[in-house]
């Protein structure tokens, strides 16, 4: 052992460490990865033989974890569906229902994100795919940019909350819990941080109408028949897609992996039933998953190396010890742990802050007693502010990606704020209301 | 070494294109299986190891076209804030400093970790018991598909400095 420290300095060490090489802009798989790599070499007392074939044998451990193969399959559902133009159709639909209210397109936006999300279960291509029609169609109408800016990237936040989502099969493979009950328990608080944004954005119009105006009367002249067809069009097929993800596992029919396969065959059905099913299609939807998946599982591979060598080191115990220590209410401890994924979402993604802290955190919630459903979403819905906390927020890269001009990033920056707020509180919701969390898992799956 | 960048991402490319397609088997293989199981009662054998097979090649081998597009997922708002000499600079720091001790060092351990799987013809233990070698052997393949990767950009950015682009 070269470096002879007690745990709780090495463990010190180790994150600092991580903080400086995440911080030089290298991929952070990598960065993970070598900080993993020294420390097992210089600090702990094995060999190296042993510490390589600890990484080797990690690695084989993401490739042979069947969990983890809906990674991939949700992915290609949600670029199939993005290719299909749905999110056009949906958006339309939405648009005349809801445009003669004051701040009606804000709430189709969250509308359409919301039904989205409970279709798929990645952020960007659903927020790109809203953003790109939203954006325009909104300043179009004087809508207030920053609020614009907010709802986009709040309501494509939802992807990854409302159930199928990938954070979700990425916390039960890195936990081992069942995928299917996660699902069951971020379905509601998904759903609450939806409504609360609508009931922001209608409140916040209806006081000041000049933020979101509604539809000028000429422009509402779709006959009733002709908007039930539109309706019928539009969300019927995501209706069906929802349907056939969820439905199956709910039913026990299939494992989510299955089901994730089952959705990724229908969105190519539905993009065929859309008549928008051609070989580039398919082709382009495939490399773009393929980017995305490896990026996630790569990911991975550093984040275990890193997460093996740190509770080798005896890190976990080190903080394990000092949380508990502190001898307050579990609730100060559970804050002091929501705190460290909010200061962590503005700078790391979602998967690093996972793959960081979830084997930390899950035996400290043990120790203390939280159910590990309930607060396995918390850490959820606390990660939808990672998206979008600057500076680094995929929801706000995503958005800037595609902005108009005349939407800059002081703007999206302003919009986000009162959104975050509203997540805040959609967290203190399910920490004091977790029924709101839990019912719905034992209503469908038992205790 | 143009030649030598410009052949590894064009090899990589070639790839990658072909590795993203392997999405397609995945799906019909595990949609085959629910199928089979539920609708005909027949549920196979292979389909469980077979869906681990494609989805571990697709990530896995990916990992070096993710690279080419610059792909991994990385923290630049600091980075960002610097001259495009200083980062290129840190690039190339990074490289060695962390790029090559990790990937390399899996490399190294998975070419041991195939190499005793081929060693004792490792077999999994399910009723189908496909031979587990090749798969295993897939992993420091696609450690040294980044590995070279990786190498490529690295001349890039040496190129880059110079102010010559590849």
């Amino acid at each position: 052992m070269i470096l002879d420290f007690n745990p709780e300095t090495l463990a010190l060490i180790m994150f600092g460490t991580l903080f400086i090489a995440l911080f030089l802009g290298h991929p952070l798989a990598f960065s993970l990865g070598a900080v993993a790599t020294f420390f097992g070499l210089l600090g702990w007392g094995g060999s190296a033989d042993v510490v390589l074939a600890l990484f080797a044998n990690k690695t084989y451990g993401v490739m042979e974890e069947y969990v983890l193969v809906a990674v991939p399959l949700f992915i290609f559902m949600a670029q199939m569906l993005d290719a299909s133009g749905i999110a056009e159709k949906l958006f339309h639909t939405m648009h005349v229902l809801w445009g003669p209210v004051r701040g009606g397109l804000g709430i189709a936006v969250i509308m359409v994100c919301a039904i989205f999300a409970a279709s798929t279960g990645v952020v960007g291509a659903t927020e790109v795919a809203i953003g790109l029609l939203a954006a325009p169609a909104l300043m179009r109408r004087k809508y207030n940019i920053p609020l614009i800016a907010g709802c986009i990237c709040a309501g494509g936040t939802l992807g990854i909350i409302i159930p199928p989502s990938i954070m979700l099969v990425v916390y039960g493979g890195l936990v081992g819990m069942s995928v299917g009950k996660l699902f069951a328990a971020a379905f509601f608080p998904g759903i609450l941080l939806a409504v609360l944004y609508m009931i922001y954005i209608a409140v916040r119009c209806g006081i000041s109408p000049h933020l979101g105006p509604p539809l000028p009367e000429e422009e509402r002249t779709y006959s009733p028949t002709k908007i039930l067809w539109m309706v019928l069009t539009s969300l019927v097929p995501p209706m069906f897609l929802i349907a056939l993800v969820l439905g199956s596992i709910v039913a026990g029919v299939a494992t989510t992996t299955e089901a994730a396969g089952l959705g990724a065959s229908g969105a190519i059905v539905l993009a065929a039933g859309y008549r928008k099913l051609t070989w580039t299609a398919v082709k382009d939807a495939a490399q773009a998953t393929l980017l995305v998946t490896s990026m996630v599982l790569v990911l991975f591979l550093g984040g275990n190396a890193f997460q093996s060598i740190f509770m080798g080191l005896g890190g976990g115990d080190a903080i394990l010890n000092i949380l508990l220590g502190l001898e307050v209410h579990p609730l100060v401890v559970l804050f002091i742990m929501m705190g460290c994924v909010f200061f962590l979402g503005m700078f790391i993604d979602w998967l690093g802050i996972l793959l960081i802290v979830l084997p930390i955190f899950t035996p400290i919630a043990g120790e203390l007693g939280f159910d590990q459903l309930w607060f396995a979403t918390l850490i959820c819905v606390n990660l939808q502010m990672a998206f979008l906390t600057p500076p680094f927020g995929y929801s706000l890269f995503y958005l800037r990606g595609i902005a108009p001009p005349e939407m800059t990033m002081g703007m999206i920056y302003r919009g986000v704020v009162p959104f975050i707020c509203l997540q805040w509180a959609g967290l203190f919701i399910c920490i004091f209301v977790p029924e709101l969390v839990l019912w719905l898992p034992r209503a469908l799956f038992g205790d | 070494m143009k030649k030598f960048v410009r052949g590894v991402d064009a090899f990589n490319s070639f790839c990658g294109k072909w590795i993203a397609l392997l999405i397609l088997p995945l799906i019909f293989v595990v949609v085959y299986e629910v199928v089979m199981r539920r609708v005909f009662q027949s549920p196979t054998t292979w389909a469980f190891e077979m869906t681990v097979y494609f989805y571990g090649a697709h990530f896995m081998l990916g990992a070096a076209y993710t690279h080419l597009h610059d792909r991994h997922v990385r923290i630049d708002i600091i980075a960002q804030q610097f001259p495009t000499k200083v980062r290129l600079i840190v690039n190339l720091i990074t490289f060695w400093l962390i790029f090559v001790p990790f990937v390399g060092c899996l490399s190294y351990a998975a070419v041991t970790y195939a190499a005793h799987s081929w060693s004792v013809w490792e077999h999994s233990w399910s009723a189908w018991k496909p031979p587990l070698y090749p798969y295993k052997t897939i992993m420091p393949i696609a450690m040294i598909m980044l590995l070279i990767q990786g190498i490529a950009n690295f001349i890039r950015d040496v190129y880059r400095l110079k102010g010559e682009e590849i």
